[in-house]
C-alpha cells in the first residue's frame, strides 16, 4: 500500500462510530478495515463497488461529486472521490451528531499525494 | 375618525320567493347594516338587476325551473365573466358539485335546515365578499385563501372535508370538531400534506360533509398549524421573488424535507427543487433544468440504494446528499415522497 495512505488510515482509524472503512484506488487495488463483526472485509469491498460506480453514474445527469453520503437507517456512508478516481468510504454508525474529525479526514484523503 | 366600512353587495337568485324574504331578513340582521342584498326569482330579473347593480357575490340555488342554476351560472360565466357565483342546493351529489366548479362557481354550499348552517352560510359569503381579487388559475383566482374556509369550520367547531384541487394536486384537509385531525395529497399525509395544500397558490375547493379518515395524522392545535402553515407561505412568496431567492427558499426546502432540516442550513441559495409522490406524481417543482431527468437520477438512487441494502444490513434508505465544487444537492427517497434538492454554494458539509 502507498505510504501516504498507509500513514494516513493509521492515524485517522479507529474512530468513534466508524465500523468500517474501505479506500479503493484508481488501479483497483482495494484496503479494508473493519471495527465490528457487522460488516466484513467483502461486504466492504462490494459495497464501495457499487458506491464508486454509483458515483460515476451521477454524470450522466450533469453532477461531478467531490463527496457523497449515503444516509440508511443504521448506518451512513460517507464517500470521498479524488480526482483520479480513488475513493474512500467511511461506515459511521448513524447517531445524533457527526464526528467532528470525519470531515476534516475525507478532505485529507481527497487532498493526499498520488496514491 | 370613523372607520369606513365598504359595504358588500349580495345577489340572490332562488324561484323560493319564501327562502329569499327569509335569507334577506336573516343576512341584514347579521350584517348589522354592512350587506347590500338583493334578490331575484329568475335568471331573467337577475340579469336584469345585475346590468344595473354590480354586486360582490351572486348566489343561485341550483333547482330553478327554465332555467336551472348551473345553465344560469354557465350563462353568467359569458355575460359577467370574473362575477363570483355560490351555488346553493337543497341536496347535492359529487357529480353535480363537480360541474358547478368547472364551470366557474367559487363554493357550492348546502341551503342549511339549521340556525347555525345559516350562519356558516353568511360567514362564508362575507368572507369571499371582503376577498380582494388576486391573479391565478384561470383569472379566477381570488383570496379566498385556504386558511379562511379552515379558520371558520375550525372557529364553528364544525366537521367537514376540505377537498382541494388543482391541475396537479388533489388532497384534502379534514377538520373534525374544529380540529385539523388530517391531511393527506398524493402519497403525502399529515402536517407536510397540510402546508403543501395551503402553500398552493391557486385552485378549487370544495367543503364537503365530514366523513372519518382513516386514521388521525394531525395532532397540533389549529391556530398553530395555520400560523406555521401561513410562516412558510410567506416564506415561499420571497422564495418566488427574483431577489430573494435565499433564506425563504431554504425554508421551503426545510418543509419539504421534513425532518432532515439540518441539511439545509439557510445561508445558500437553492437553485432547483423537486418534490413528487412515491408514485412519482409531481407534487412540486421549482426551475428543474429537466424535469424528466431528475425523476430518473431519484429512481436510478432508488434503486442503488436498494442495491446497497441487499449487501448489508443497514436498514431503511432515506437519502443521498451530494457535495460538488460548486453545488450541494439533497436526494430523499421515501415510501412516500421523492425529493431533490439543488443549492448553490461550496461552504456546506455533507452530513
Amino acid at each position: 500500500m502507498n505510504e501516504a495512505l498507509q500513514g494516513f488510515l493509521d492515524r485517522s482509524l479507529p474512530l468513534p462510530g466508524v465500523t468500517a472503512c474501505g479506500v479503493r484506488l484508481a488501479d483497483r487495488p482495494f484496503v479494508s478495515r473493519c471495527y465490528s463483526d457487522w460488516l466484513t472485509p467483502a461486504q466492504v469491498e462490494q459495497a464501495l463497488s457499487r458506491l464508486a460506480l454509483a458515483a460515476d453514474s451521477l454524470g450522466y445527469h450533469g453532477i461531478q461529486p467531490t463527496r457523497l453520503c449515503w444516509v440508511f437507517e443504521h448506518v451512513r456512508i460517507h464517500l470521498a472521490l479524488r480526482r483520479d478516481a480513488g475513493c474512500l468510504a467511511f461506515f459511521v454508525e448513524n447517531r445524533p451528531g457527526t464526528n467532528p474529525k470525519l470531515e476534516g479526514l475525507l478532505e485529507e484523503f481527497a487532498g493526499l499525494p498520488a496514491l | 375618525m370613523g372607520e369606513i366600512i365598504k359595504r358588500k353587495s349580495f345577489l340572490f337568485v332562488d324561484d323560493d320567493a319564501e327562502f329569499l324574504t327569509g335569507i334577506q331578513g336573516l343576512f341584514s340582521e347579521m350584517a348589522r347594516g354592512r350587506w347590500d342584498i338583493f334578490a331575484a326569482e329568475n335568471h331573467a330579473q337577475a340579469l336584469e338587476l345585475l346590468a344595473r347593480l354590480p354586486v360582490d357575490v351572486v348566489v343561485v340555488d341550483i333547482g330553478m325551473p327554465v332555467m336551472d342554476g348551473t345553465q344560469f351560472l354557465q350563462l353568467l360565466s359569458r355575460t359577467h365573466p370574473g362575477q363570483p357565483v355560490v351555488m346553493l342546493t337543497g341536496e347535492t351529489t359529487e357529480e353535480r358539485r363537480k360541474s358547478c366548479l368547472e364551470s366557474g362557481a367559487l363554493l357550492v354550499l348546502e341551503k342549511p335546515v339549521a340556525p347555525d348552517g345559516f350562519a356558516a352560510i353568511f360567514a362564508a359569503l362575507d368572507a369571499l365578499a371582503g376577498a380582494q381579487p388576486q391573479g391565478g388559475f384561470r383569472g379566477m383566482m381570488r383570496r379566498v385563501g385556504l386558511q379562511e374556509v379552515l379558520q371558520l369550520e375550525c372557529l364553528g367547531r364544525k366537521s367537514s372535508v376540505l377537498e382541494i384541487f388543482t391541475g396537479k394536486v388533489r388532497g384534502r384537509i379534514c377538520i373534525c370538531d374544529g380540529s385539523i385531525v388530517h391531511a393527506d395529497s398524493g402519497a403525502l399525509q399529515g402536517e407536510v400534506a397540510l402546508y403543501g395544500l395551503l402553500a398552493l397558490r391557486g385552485g378549487e375547493f370544495n367543503l364537503l360533509p365530514y366523513a372519518e379518515p382513516p386514521r388521525r395524522t394531525i395532532e397540533g392545535h389549529w391556530e398553530s398549524l395555520l400560523m406555521e402553515a401561513a410562516r412558510l407561505s410567506d416564506e415561499g412568496q420571497k422564495f418566488l421573488e427574483p431577489d430573494a431567492a435565499g433564506q425563504g427558499a431554504a425554508e421551503l426546502g426545510q418543509l419539504a424535507v421534513a425532518g432532515t432540516k439540518d441539511l439545509l442550513p439557510g445561508q445558500m441559495r437553492i437553485e432547483e427543487i423537486v418534490l413528487c409522490s412515491g408514485a412519482g406524481e409531481v407534487l412540486y417543482e421549482w426551475e428543474p433544468k429537466s424535469l424528466e431527468l431528475r425523476l430518473r437520477l431519484l429512481e436510478q438512487i432508488e434503486q442503488q440504494a436498494t442495491q446497497l441494502g441487499g449487501l448489508a444490513p443497514l436498514g431503511r434508505f432515506d437519502r443521498l446528499e451530494i457535495l460538488t465544487s460548486e453545488e450541494r444537492i439533497v436526494c430523499q427517497v421515501q415510501p412516500d415522497r421523492r425529493l431533490f434538492v439543488r443549492r448553490a454554494g461550496t461552504t456546506a458539509t455533507v452530513a
